[in-house]
């Protein structure tokens, strides 16, 4: 635990001294302050609109850190072999991995809370702009609640550099697979959907069947995170749902966590 | 105490998977509290046997025992300390910042750490630049800051790799310095080098390494009965010229 | 050893939890999207074309999918689809055609869909048009314009000048221009039709047949079969037959055949046989 505790506070420093960082929350920022004004365009769900854009942008914020920062933390770490002033110590690579993993869990949580909180500055602003008859339908229990699930999205991509920085050998490699679990696992479960219609008119052979079956257990379901547009509505999300995407996401993390504790621990860091 | 038997390891690179034998067969035993320095040219396997040492690399056969643990034992860790190859510590981050995190893995109390830094980091003389962040550093001072962040534990065994690259005259004695202080507190320091005269200073023992063998261990005694080839070299280039030499002559 | 063990034993374990999931996390989704369609359509066309920047051939494949989605959905769950909601689907198809005007999918879509299911003809008509101009050289787009014509609208001038213009390009089968002259000339006969929709069936032999063509299919068949004991029974008998049963009387046919729609067969004074049930309109 002291090994985890100590690289994930060493991993969350280090990436807050990062400047992408810095540029990403001041352009998420004035992101936000823009679709206030570009809200004013719309005639009636003004809160919505508003919602949609600043939850995209709390969303894309996060996404910048398994897409540059953990990449960086990661991958690099390996590659530049900073991380042998880590594993030279007591630390095991188990340890390490979990540990940049908190370590990025901390990053982004707080990047997202502060864009939360840049949600709540733009409702605020919106009101104040427009009039309150406008925001009668915003939940923040919603809002709260999609956030937090696009937040455990982006965990699942953080677990997943995890994993492909230990598989591969290059930052690049990483990013790319990275990259693309991200497509497959907001992409498959439209592709299941569209496998289930038996009714389609288009015949579809049993390889391509067989094939999604099997992506659909291997890739998370990232598209079922997305509850922004609910939110967006005022519609609440129930309870359960986010129960049951807290645990699908956990375990799917634990088991990226495990797998890539396994390969690293078989690799040489010549 | 650092024993290492039969230690052979074979890197597979490319996509062709073609093998490279790193180390053969490799046996070691240093003493605890002794200076023991490997010299070699590059690419002798001297970093791969190293890295070994502290489970970097997973030699494919052979035995090491650091202090009676594997190296794969965490608890073989609490007590090293590792200088790498060209060190390379975290750029954003302060040697203030690479010492408390040591501190917190070896679980050293604040109050113990607190004092503790300015003692290590005035003995590798960057006192002054305590908080400043790694990346407004020198290559010198990156390698000093590294060498502090190995001993800062003050391990019973320090592993160096290439220890003196990077440092100007001054700096070379201030490591060797080190070292010798390090030792005289009866701790043992393996390491290597490919500059000669360093070693030679220094060491208590000396083991020749090409192509991932050990090829002969020397004392600095007897090291005096040699006789250079060459008018102006030393004792130990002659060796190392003629041990090398000749298996490169095979 | 020991701890590679344990980690396999978590890493099972936590695995049998997602696959566990896998489904309460679909159904999750579902709530989500039977509440909403894709609003993507209602996106100005200039809009969409300039945000796509130089990603507009997979926009557009992702919109088709989305649109193929939302018609597979409504299929499954047998509901009925809305007036606004074929309308949206005749945006998102429009929008798909604007960003990859030589995308063919989206026009057979339009043809399957709006025109066959939603009858929405001249918005179906509308984006074959564009399709013509994007993709000149496919004589199945023209060809799908004269079908509407002649199947759906009853323009058989129209439509035979559409089955002309396919019949031009190269690669039509080559019986157009004779189907084109057939067409002005015999208008709503029922064996034009079968011939008609027979093609359209071997052109699209990808497509599972959906049982809306099957059923016209076989009604079309029966139709052609009196109306060809109808034609049968002038040459011989000298005069017109006055019912279906007097077809069948006299053996020209061996038994009724079935009316798939439920209707009672009508042979009319023209020769023409259709149904109580007008699977097809033919003139009173």
């Amino acid at each position: 635990m002291r090994g985890v505790y100590a690289v994930a506070l060493l991993s969350f420093k280090e990436g807050l001294r990062h400047r992408v960082l810095y540029g990403v929350l001041l352009a998420a920022l004035l992101l936000m302050g823009c679709t206030v004004l570009v809200s004013g365009f719309f005639l009636r769900d003004i809160s919505k609109v508003i919602l949609d854009f600043c939850m995209a942008t709390v969303t894309l914020g996060g996404l910048t850190i398994p897409f540059f920062l953990a990449i960086h933390l990661l991958a690099k770490d390996i590659e530049r072999r900073t991380i042998f002033t880590l594993l030279t110590r007591p630390i095991s690579r188990g340890q390490y991995l979990i540990g940049k993993f908190f370590g990025l869990f901390l990053i982004t949580g707080l990047i997202m809370l502060l864009l939360t909180g840049g949600v709540w500055l733009c409702l605020w602003g919106g009101e104040f702009l427009f009039g309150s008859r406008f925001f009668v339908t915003v939940s923040w229990v919603s809002i709260v609640a999609a956030l937090f699930l696009s937040w455990l999205s982006v965990l699942i991509l953080n677990a997943f550099v995890v994993l492909w920085s230990t598989v591969t050998t290059s930052s690049f490699l990483a990013t790319l697979l990275t990259l693309f679990s991200y497509v497959i696992g907001h992409s498959i479960d439209d592709v299941v959907r569209f496998l289930q219609v038996e009714v389609t008119m288009i015949k579809i052979s049993d390889s391509i069947r067989m094939t999604v079956d099997v992506v659909k257990y291997l890739f998370p379901n990232l598209a079922a995170f997305d509850l922004k547009s609910a939110a967006a509505h005022g519609l609440s999300i129930p309870f359960t749902d986010v129960l049951i995407l807290t645990t699908y996401a956990t375990a799917y993390i634990v088991v990226l966590l495990v797998l890539s504790t396994l390969f690293f621990n078989r690799r040489d860091l010549a | 105490m650092i024993q290492v038997s039969q230690l052979q390891k074979t890197y597979m690179s490319g996509v062709r998977r073609k093998p490279t034998n790193a180390l053969v067969h490799v046996s070691l035993h240093v003493e605890c509290g002794e200076i023991f320095g490997i010299i070699g040219p590059n690419g002798a396997g001297k970093s791969t046997l190293l890295k070994s040492l502290l489970s970097l690399v997973r030699p494919n056969s052979g035995t090491i025992k650091l202090n009676g643990f594997f190296p794969s034992d965490l608890r073989c860790r609490q007590s090293l300390g590792y200088l790498p190859e060209n060190p390379c510590l975290y750029d954003n981050l302060s040697v203030n910042d690479h010492l408390i995190f040591i501190a917190r893995t070896a679980n050293l109390k604040n109050p113990l750490a607190q004092q503790r830094i300015p003692e290590v980091l005035a003995m590798v003389g960057l006192d002054h630049v305590r908080h400043k962040q790694i990346r407004t550093f020198s290559k010198g001072m990156v390698q000093r800051a590294a060498l502090a962040c190995a001993l800062f534990t003050q391990p019973e065994i320090l592993i160096l790799d290439e220890p003196m690259s990077g440092l100007d005259p001054l700096g070379r004695k201030m490591v060797t310095d080190i070292i010798r202080a390090y030792n005289d507190q009866g701790n043992t320091v393996l390491f290597c080098s490919h500059v000669l005269t360093d070693v030679e200073r220094i060491c208590d023992r000396i083991a020749i390494m090409d192509r991932g063998q050990l090829a002969l261990t020397i004392t600095p005694q007897e090291l005096l009965d040699i006789t250079p080839d060459v008018r102006g070299e030393s004792p130990l280039e002659t060796l190392f010229v003629r041990t090398v030499g000749a298996g490169g002559q095979q | 050893m020991k701890k590679t063990g344990l980690s396999i034993v978590i890493l099972v374990g936590c695995f049998s939890i997602v696959v566990w999931l896998n489904a309460a996390v679909h159904d999750v989704r579902s709530k989500q999207i039977s509440a909403e369609m894709s609003d993507i359509g209602r996106v100005p066309a200039s809009v969409l074309v300039a945000s796509s920047l130089e990603f507009k051939g997979a926009m557009a494949n992702m919109m088709f999918l989305n649109a193929s989605n939302f018609i597979g959905r409504k299929l499954m769950e047998q509901s009925k689809t809305l007036p606004e909601e074929w309308h949206q689907f005749y945006l998102l198809l429009d929008r798909i055609t604007t960003l990859d005007g030589s995308f063919l999918d989206p026009y057979v879509f339009a043809e399957m869909m709006l025109a066959w299911q939603a009858q929405m003809y001249d918005e179906a008509n509308m984006l074959l048009e564009k399709g013509i101009k994007a993709r000149p050289d496919d004589w199945r787009l023209p060809y799908y314009i004269g079908f509407n014509h002649f199947f759906f609208k009853k323009d058989f001038v129209q439509g035979a000048n559409y089955i002309k213009q396919a019949a031009a390009i190269d690669g039509s089968p080559p019986y157009f221009p004779n189907l084109a002259s057939r067409l002005a000339f015999y208008g709503s006969r029922s064996k034009t039709a079968l011939l008609f929709l027979e093609e359209m069936l071997v052109q699209n032999k990808q497509i599972k047949m959906s049982s809306e063509l099957e059923k016209r299919l076989v009604a079309l068949q029966g139709a052609a079969q009196l109306e060809d004991a109808a034609f049968l029974f002038m040459q011989q008998q000298g005069r017109k037959a006055t019912s279906i049963d007097e077809l069948v009387q006299n053996g020209f046919v061996e038994s009724i055949p079935t009316e798939p729609y439920g209707g009672q067969w009508r042979l009319h004074p023209n020769g023409r046989v259709d149904s109580s049930s007008n699977f097809i309109t033919v003139e009173k």
